[in-house]
């Protein structure tokens, strides 16, 4: 795998076909778009958990996973111009401004931009892309400083690296559990073949 | 003890034994204190941050000033303590309402985009109008002002009520049922059809009474021939009658000149909830000063395609299509095009039999006789006032506002939806491309709805529903993206330009 410089990315963006074309909508400014990355804007849904009312976040029980998810967070919807103030060592989910396609051959890797990273704020922790996904994506951030951070919907708060992927193979487009989303997301472990997974490991735990 | 266990009877209010000696009042009051202060402390929690736009605010005060004129009132002029009390509960669904209105039940996108075209259309910044989700299958607008000052009457002074009445707040209701369902908000510009209405009443009075004189001679000639004072009454009512069904008219009217077909589309999905039958319907109120009446939606969307010229409008998109696929613009256009077929595009809209047509008016069957009577002149005279009103906003509402869709563009935008991407972008030669305008956005939505709908079959509402939804929240995220998009180049505009 390689990273993607500007002219590669500008390159993959201007692409005709939809199906080879990377796209990152929208660019409110072209500056965005760096020397071997693209700056990403925090969007306005954001996920709040609440000191939870379940007793704990065990995704092996299929009822509590319901309950963690009808129970535990809070959605708040942000106006531009209206902030968020994120507590030290808090987390809340947030979501990209910006929506993705990756075509089939880029990988992509989100992280925070260096200067919100020394205030304490850390934007992924769920940080890769799959080749071919769509939507939004949910950032996890997280104040690690002491003291609160103002957060406005707007704020180029991470940057996404590009990678080409190498190698022969079809690719059948992506697979995972998220499909086109626009809004920060919930934790998906309902999806079949991951809570099956997670049975598994339950039983032979007991 | 009750060793036989029988019922107990306590009569606590024996109206025979019990005299009133004691005066009620002060403990009402009491009471009516108690309310508006839960009520205050209710307005005084919500978010202003979470307002879809800043008219909530606006309407947060002034039930909060008319909580503190009341309370004065009690305090000073001691109206009657049960009359007060009936109003406060009144009022507290007036809070409620508030409480609706809120961006996590309201798209403030759509709601900011909205109340720009009110801005520019209503130019009296002292009238606004802000946003809340109702619970009905509908849209609806409330002049808000009025409803709180009717329920001052009586309780009040004249002055504190003129205080009050110093902005003139509308409400305009978003069906709850469409509150993800965002190619449906075309809808929204028809409420505010009936307030523009009333602002160029003049014109309208001119074009209703013209269009309609052959229908009420018509009717006060059948009327003559039976002399009685029940008739005379029912001519009358005529004016009424007809002024509510022509501002339904206007008001669609005002709607097509915003949004264009798109409203088309959105009144039909409405009118699959709310007519089985094709029924013109009005009510009179009991004091035959205020009627509400609705023509046909059947008869509605066949004037909206009539003066839309939406079969045009389709072949527009068909031949940029039919174009598009011939030169093969994406070099692997044929494996990857999605089927963006448009013939469909008009399928769903119900055909329209103006026989099939019936009228309702309740409490007056000789007028709706007299109607049914002379209802093809009835029908053709509705007609007109739809084709003049829309010529005239097509004439007068400013260019910004006048939707004309272009086919192209349109086409751009649906290919960007086939291949889940939000439709927010006009392509051009730069990087960030043209935020696309709201309703081409909805528009392509509402298209591609059809298209949507055109290919579920009995065993794929599962995989169309999931599309569906997927639709709502790609067109979501356009409208919010140019929305912000817009204001950026804007800001950044003038910040050049200072």
């Amino acid at each position: 795998m390689s990273v993607l410089k500007k002219n590669d990315i500008m390159d993959s963006i201007n692409r005709k076909s939809y199906k080879t074309r990377l796209i990152i909508t929208p660019l409110l400014e072209e500056r965005q778009i760096g020397a071997g990355s693209i700056d990403i804007r925090l969007g306005t849904t954001i996920i709040v958990p609440k000191k939870t009312y379940v007793d704990s976040q065990d995704v092996t029980v299929k009822e509590k996973v319901k309950l963690i998810e009808n129970r535990s967070y809070d959605k708040v919807r942000l106006r531009p111009g209206t902030k968020f103030v994120l507590h030290p060592h808090q987390l809340i989910l947030g979501v990209t401004f910006e929506y993705v396609a990756l075509p089939a051959e880029i990988f992509a890797i989100i992280a925070s931009r260096s200067s919100w990273g020394r205030l304490g704020l850390v934007v992924a922790t769920a940080s890769v892309i799959q080749p071919g996904f769509k939507g939004c994506i949910t950032l996890e951030l997280c104040n690690l400083g002491e003291s609160p951070i103002t957060l406005y919907p707007g704020l180029l708060v991470g940057q996404i690296v590009l990678y080409k992927v190498e190698g022969k193979g079809d690719f059948k487009g992506y697979e995972g559990r998220y499909n086109c989303p626009t809004e920060a997301g919930l934790p998906s472990f309902l999806t079949e073949h991951h809570f099956e997974d997670m049975e598994a490991w339950a039983k032979i735990l007991e | 003890m009750n060793p036989k266990n029988e019922p107990i009877h306590i009569d606590l209010f024996d109206a025979d034994n019990v005299e009133p000696t004691v005066d009620m009042s002060d403990a009402v009051y009491a009471s009516c204190l108690l309310v508006i202060e839960r009520m205050r402390d209710r307005l005084k929690h919500l978010d202003d941050d979470q307002f879809p736009t800043e008219a909530t605010k606006f309407a947060c005060d002034l039930l909060l000033n008319t909580l503190t004129a009341i309370e004065e009132s009690i305090n000073i002029n001691r109206p009657s303590p049960h009359v007060v009390y009936e109003r406060l509960v009144n009022l507290r669904n007036r809070v409620l309402t508030l409480e609706r209105s809120n961006s996590t039940l309201v798209s403030w996108p759509i709601a900011c985009w909205f109340e720009q075209c009110w801005k520019t259309n209503i130019s009296d910044p002292r009238i606004k109008v802000f946003f809340v989700q109702c619970q009905d299958h509908n849209y609806s607008i409330l002049n808000f002002t009025n409803s709180i000052l009717q329920e001052l009457q009586e309780i009040t002074t004249e002055d504190v009520r003129k205080k009050l009445a110093d902005n003139m707040l509308f409400c305009i209701s978003l069906a709850s049922l469409e509150e993800d369902n965002v190619p449906l908000y075309a809808s929204i510009a028809h409420e505010f059809g009936h307030i523009v209405s009333q602002i160029h009443s003049a014109k309208f009075d001119d074009i209703i009474k013209t269009k309609l004189d052959p229908v009420t001679k018509a009717i006060n000639a059948s009327l003559l021939e039976e002399k009685t004072k029940r008739n005379n009454d029912i001519g009358k009512l005529l004016p009424l009658v007809f002024y509510a069904f022509a501002e339904e008219l206007i008001s669609d009217a005002f709607a097509a000149t915003l949004m264009g077909p798109s409203f088309i589309l959105s009144m039909n999905e409405i009118s699959w909830a709310v007519e089985s039958t094709p029924l013109w319907h009005a009510w009179i109120s009991k004091t035959q000063c205020y009627s509400n009446a609705h023509p046909s939606m059947s008869f509605r969307l066949n004037c909206l395609e009539s003066i839309l010229k939406y079969s045009t409008f389709r072949e527009g998109i068909d031949r940029i299509g039919q174009e598009f696929n011939k030169q093969g613009k994406d070099a692997v256009n044929e494996k990857e095009h999605p089927n963006l077929r448009t013939e469909s595009y008009g399928y769903f809209i119900r055909h329209y039999n103006p026989t099939k047509d019936k009228i309702l008016i309740d409490g007056y069957p000789l007028l709706q006789k007299l109607i049914e009577a002379n209802w093809q002149i009835f029908t053709r005279a509705f007609f007109e006032i739809a084709t003049e009103s829309f010529k005239y906003f097509r004439e007068t509402l400013s260019k910004k506002d006048v939707f004309i869709p272009d086919p192209a563009k349109i086409f751009d935008l649906l290919q960007r939806l086939a291949h889940e991407i939000p439709p927010n972008i006009i392509e051009d030669i730069t990087p960030l491309g043209q935020p696309a305008d709201v309703p081409s956005i909805i528009l392509t939505a509402c298209l591609y709805r059809q298209k949507l709908f055109a290919e579920a079959t009995s065993g794929t509402h599962v995989e169309t529903m999931s599309e569906l939804s997927k639709l709502d929240r790609l067109t979501s995220k356009a409208i919010e993206s140019t929305f912000v998009q817009s204001l950026y180049n804007e800001k950044i505009f003038k910040k050049a330009t200072l």
